[in-house]
């Protein structure tokens, strides 16, 4: 703990400017470093004086776009009982942003964000016999970055199924750009492309995303 | 309040130890530091010396619900449901309905006051009667088979759903009614099947009914067997907040609610989950134990 003075003034002592305007400025600083029994007049310091967003701030989407789920890739010839979403025939691999959202007047701090949603894997193709590889289930991959820096990353669902991927770090002040990323599993070559009816199949999508981040600045 | 306005000492001030001293005195009166001369994020909690100490978080609550037997011994079973059928409760061991109450006064929300809600269920998804009876509903693909002829395969949506409901009414719990944006799937989306738009399933979690992949493909073509796998016990669970706007509501408790079995449908570019009504019979969900946890947090 700090001492609220950087000297005693007494009477007599020699002094120079600068000694009293260090002492001031030390005082000024001091003041997040004192205890309660320290501070000045210990009766105003509560939570009705915080600025807003002076200890943390919350940043959120309870649904994600207008429905909530991946527009990345919208096939629209799949069967009636399939959803418009990705299919083998338009998928384009690799990481896909799900969402962007600037984080913004993020103070410097700890952050912590948390993203949910249901993942839908098609996994009937599971085991392609000319892969040459044992037979292995897709899954939707899932990554939370916040200004390029992967925070969280993990498998993710690989049936029909809810999934939530939680990440936190420490970022210096500054606006941030979170980013929610996903990406299916390669699929086997030998995967149908089209069932009986000539109906595309889908391969994956996430519906129902939701995320909540809390900045935490001291 | 005032704010220190005290000019910085300059080369040629007079100055001695009492005007030194006065400047500390003006730093130690009560009233004369307020906010205009702290930072923002000047103060963490351990600095309050009066005030709420659950500045952040004023409200949370934790209940165990279900039937709490880890062996798997002992549970409730569900039978699937049809359109216009009010969802099932989760019952504790006494087949009491479960919930969380958040006391006879609730919470209030106030505006940009943050609800925000977790819980999880041990449950088995499985089936009774006909063999793989999602042949009979909107469940599969048909795809072709090696040598000739199709087959009828899971196409992997079907599933149970549960949601969230809370009692905005009165402590009593008795009035429990889907959260903002989750409807009930009984809006007619096909046929007579009820369903919701994914958009309004805002708390929906879901979990898989049937497990079934084809053994081997060969060019997009089924080869050998089909295997279906019992989902067997697993686990859902759920997240969902809620950043109330405009006048203070009271929360009095929330619950989770569950349903199915449910499926796909599109039309046009709009996705729904539907009930499969023709195959709810064969469908059953036993549910076991789990928890839930709620907290209200402010978000500034």
């Amino acid at each position: 703990m700090k001492k609220w003075t950087q000297a005693e003034a007494r009477a007599g002592r020699s002094i120079s400017p600068d000694i009293v305007n260090d002492e001031v400025r030390a005082q000024q600083a001091s003041m997040t470093a004192l205890d309660r029994s320290q501070m000045p007049g210990t009766g105003w310091i509560d939570e009705t004086r915080l600025a807003d967003y002076a200890l943390h701030q919350v940043w959120q989407a309870d649904l994600v776009g207008s429905s909530g789920e991946q527009q990345n890739e919208r096939d629209t010839l799949v069967g009636p009982n399939a959803w418009v979403s990705s299919s083998i025939q338009t998928s384009a691999g690799g990481w896909r942003v799900l969402a962007q959202s600037t984080l913004a007047g993020f103070k410097g701090g700890s952050l912590y964000v948390e993203w949910s949603a249901n993942v839908y894997v098609n996994n009937v193709f599971a085991y392609g016999i000319n892969d040459g590889k044992p037979g292995s289930p897709n899954y939707v991959n899932m990554r939370i970055l916040v200004n390029g820096v992967n925070i969280a990353e993990r498998r993710g669902g690989g049936y029909h199924q809810q999934a939530r991927l939680v990440g936190t770090q420490r970022f210096p002040p500054g606006d941030l750009v979170l980013s929610l990323e996903w990406r299916d599993t390669p699929t086997s070559e030998d995967a149908a492309t089209v069932n009986t009816a000539a109906d595309h199949l889908p391969f994956s999508h996430l519906w129902n995303n939701r995320w909540l981040a809390i900045g935490r600045y001291r | 309040m005032s704010r220190l306005t005290q000019p910085a000492i300059v080369d040629g001030d007079a100055i001695n130890a009492a005007g030194l001293n006065d400047r500390f005195n003006q730093f130690n009166q009560s009233g004369t530091i307020n906010q205009f001369n702290t930072r923002d994020a000047a103060f963490d909690l351990p600095h309050f010396a009066t005030g709420n100490a659950r500045f952040l978080a004023p409200e949370m609550a934790v209940a165990e619900i279900g039937w709490n037997d880890w062996k798997h011994g002992s549970f409730h079973t569900f039978t699937g449901q049809t359109t216009g059928a009010a969802p099932h409760r989760v019952r504790d061991s006494g087949g009491t309905d479960e919930r969380l109450s958040f006391g006879a006064t609730g919470w209030t929300l106030q505006a940009d006051d943050a609800l925000r809600v977790f819980w999880d269920l041990s449950v088995r998804p499985r089936w009774e009667g006909a063999a793989r009876p999602w042949l009979n509903a909107a469940l599969t693909f048909e795809l072709p088979v090696s040598g000739g002829g199709t087959a009828k395969i899971s196409n992997g949506y079907g599933c149970w759903a549960f949601w969230l409901q809370w009692d905005v009414t009165d402590n009593t719990l008795a009035n429990f009614v889907n959260i903002p944006g989750q409807g009930d799937f009984n809006t007619v989306v096909t046929g007579t099947r009820g369903g919701n738009a994914l958009n309004n399933c805002k708390s929906t979690s879901v979990v898989p009914a049937i497990v079934e992949y084809a053994d081997v493909v060969d060019e997009g073509e089924l080869s050998g067997s089909i295997v279906t796998t019992p989902v067997g016990w697993t686990s859902v669970d759920g997240v969902w907040h809620y950043v109330h706007t405009g006048a203070a509501l009271t929360v009095y408790g929330i619950r989770v609610v569950f349903s199915g079995p449910f499926g796909a449908y599109h039309s046009g570019v709009n996705n729904y989950l539907v009930r499969n009504d023709v195959i709810a019979d064969n469908a059953r969900l036993d549910q076991q134990a789990g928890s839930i946890q709620a907290l209200q947090m402010r978000t500034r």
